[in-house]
């Protein structure tokens, strides 16, 4: 079977006032139908900018080159303007952190939500709205009357996020792009949300990519992952054995940084480095535990289990491990 | 051991028009709350959004004035003293430091404000003090004259509490000091506050909603809910056996990574007098009373 979006050797580069900023440098991945896939890394590893290039909305100034860049068989970066737009809503639906942005501040929540599906011609103006009442109602913004003449501002930060799902779910997408969908809410609020997408997804069967900085939200929702750094994927493979057993030490160290309980708190040190210039070897060298002088040369990509690979010059044996004191089990929690 | 901050059945609610001719609601936000803080602790105050918790912030930082209760700190009314003890007494610490510092002046003009709007001190002085303090937080010194559009989420964060220090104040009011930031970022700061409480012999009042995050830093632990305190408690304790309903719900709606759990089960069957259509989605703006087991 072939996936919904497959993605090769995906680089990204953007010119700017201090030298070429390599933003993407080569990475792969691709997403079947029905599945959840998370992008894991901090802020400036590249996530939103990897999800803005599926949804075609690079800046104006960006350089977006590939070896595969496929949607449904079909080579996106051959897509014109109508097959981007038809794209959009049609086949990938996209939500994003902030809610209040992301809606229109002056226009009723029903008037936004049925814009795409008027769009895309798939009904008339009742039917649309009766669509966007339906998918209300499904994610649990009731009254459904009311609340479609409601403006975003009427709304807490749960329920526009909740409107955003309902309104990216307007015309049946087969892939919905989350950019840190819960980032801005409340601990309770997010495990509704996230519950919700769960959900949905199962009854829709629609393919979800996650994108976030919360390990635990990955081990939640993901059926597979992949962990970002500096442009590159560090590591990927399902989320089970990723968890369990992370290779790449940059996983170690998000895991760690989680406040757990029973856990010591590990920060990692120093921030993402800027990606101008020549760059070589591992970028995470300057910032990692188990440093060599060969990571400024080379880092082979290995392989853990089928399926769960990582870019590291550390062997990962399967007995004792050189990079996972940190990744205990965390079973004392709950 | 003496208290720090003591909160005595303090209530503020906020009245809000619902038209034109009809009279003002009073919407609690906070009902009758107490607690003491001691010096050199960690008191953490939990709860959702619309609990009450940043409310509680305000009074304590004079942002807001109680309709009754008083407060006391370092053994004084708080309402009677000058703004200038005030301030040499209590300081914030922001949730959104994008917000919380003014994009048109130096993190050096941003840092010794407090200090120079206090008076008492040479230039030369209060310059030194800032470049201390921009080193004690973590801050590399070529930044010193940069402006914050020049530095990260964690920089900033770092640059307002360094700002909060200026005037060697016993008590730092947090309010969500870390939840604008990545995860990592999160780490590097939450260890920023223990380090600092050591040093500067600080006591905090840690506002968040996470209670993963509390853990790692509170003393004691406040729950708050619907704007009053429904479990108050030592924070070992309260882990071992949370007792009220709520507390447990937000200690299970910590997620951690381990692959293959359910996602928890947010019940929210303690809600037993319910006033808006839809009590899962929409929190209530009547308060209800009488929530406790």
């Amino acid at each position: 079977m072939s996936p919904l979006l497959d993605i090769e050797g995906l680089r990204i580069d953007i010119p700017g006032h201090a030298g070429l900023l390599r933003a993407i440098r080569g990475i792969s991945f691709s997403i079947g139908e029905g599945e959840s896939f998370a992008i894991v890394g901090e802020s400036g590893c590249g996530k939103s900018l990897t999800a803005m290039s599926v949804l075609g909305l690079l800046p104006r100034s960006a350089v977006l080159s590939a070896e595969t860049m496929s949607w449904k068989n079909q080579d996106m970066r051959m897509f014109g303007r109508r097959q981007w737009s038809h794209l959009h809503g049609l086949g990938i639906a996209a939500i994003f952190q902030e809610p209040m942005t992301a809606l229109n501040p002056v226009l009723p929540i029903g008037d936004q939500m049925i814009e795409s599906f008027l769009h895309h011609r798939l009904g008339n103006r009742r039917a649309a709205l009766s669509r966007a009442g339906e998918l209300l109602e499904r994610v649990g913004v009731v009254p459904v009357e009311r609340r479609l003449r409601q403006y975003p501002h009427e709304m807490s930060g749960g329920l526009r996020q909740r409107v955003m799902i309902a309104m990216a779910l307007m015309c049946r997408p087969n892939l919905m792009i989350a950019d840190e969908p819960t980032t801005a809410l409340d601990v309770t609020t997010q495990v509704e949300i996230l519950a919700l997408l769960k959900e949905l997804q199962a009854d829709t069967g629609m393919a979800l990519m996650l994108i976030t900085h919360d390990l635990g939200v990955v081990a939640h929702v993901a059926d597979r992952m992949a962990v970002m750094y500096a442009g590159e994927i560090v590591e990927t493979g399902s989320v089970a054995s990723v968890l369990t057993r992370p290779a790449h030490p940059y996983t170690s160290a998000l895991l760690s940084c989680l406040p757990t309980r029973g856990q010591p708190l590990i920060p990692i040190p120093g921030v993402v480095p800027a990606l101008i210039g020549e760059l070589q070897g591992c970028i995470f060298r300057n910032r990692c535990g188990f440093a060599m002088p060969d990571c400024a040369s080379q880092v082979p990509e290995r392989e853990v289990a089928p399926g769960h690979a990582y870019r590291c010059l550390l062997a990962r044996d399967d007995s004792g491990s050189t990079t996972d004191s940190s990744a205990a089990p965390l079973e004392a929690f709950q | 051991m003496t208290s720090l901050l003591e909160v005595n059945n303090i209530s503020l609610a906020f009245r809000q028009r619902t038209g034109f001719f009809s009279p003002p609601q009073l919407i609690p936000a906070v009902k009758s709350v107490s607690m003491q803080v001691r010096e050199g602790e960690v008191m953490a105050i939990v709860g959702e959004s619309g609990s009450g918790k940043s409310t509680l912030a305000k009074l304590v930082l004079r942002l807001l004035m109680p309709d009754t209760g008083s407060i006391t700190i370092d053994g004084r009314p708080s309402s009677t003293l000058s703004p200038r003890d005030f301030a040499n007494l209590v300081q914030p610490v922001f949730q959104d430091p994008y917000s919380s510092l003014n994009p048109k002046r130096t993190l050096a003009d941003i840092i010794q404000m407090p200090l120079i709007v206090r008076g008492g001190v040479s230039a030369k002085e209060c310059q030194d003090r800032a470049r201390e303090l921009f080193g004690r937080v973590g801050l590399p010194m070529r930044l010193f004259h940069t402006y914050p559009n020049q530095i990260s989420g964690g920089q900033r964060q770092r640059v307002a509490i360094a700002r909060a220090l200026m005037l060697r104040p016993k008590l730092l009011v947090c309010d969500e000091p870390t939840s604008a930031l990545d995860v990592s970022v999160q780490a590097q700061i939450l260890k920023l506050f223990e380090e600092l409480k050591q040093s500067f012999g600080l006591t905090y009042l840690f506002i968040s909603h996470n209670l993963a995050v509390v853990e790692r830093i509170a003393d004691r632990i406040a729950v708050m809910y619907r704007g009053e305190i429904v479990e108050q408690g030592e924070t070992a304790p309260f882990f071992a056996a949370p007792r009220h309903p709520y507390s447990r719900m937000l200690l299970s709606s910590v997620l951690i990574p381990i692959a293959g759990r359910p996602l928890p089960l947010v019940s929210r069957d303690f809600e037993t007098s319910v006033s808006c259509e839809s009590p899962a989605t929409e929190r209530p703006i009547v308060a209800t009373r009488g929530c406790r087991p």
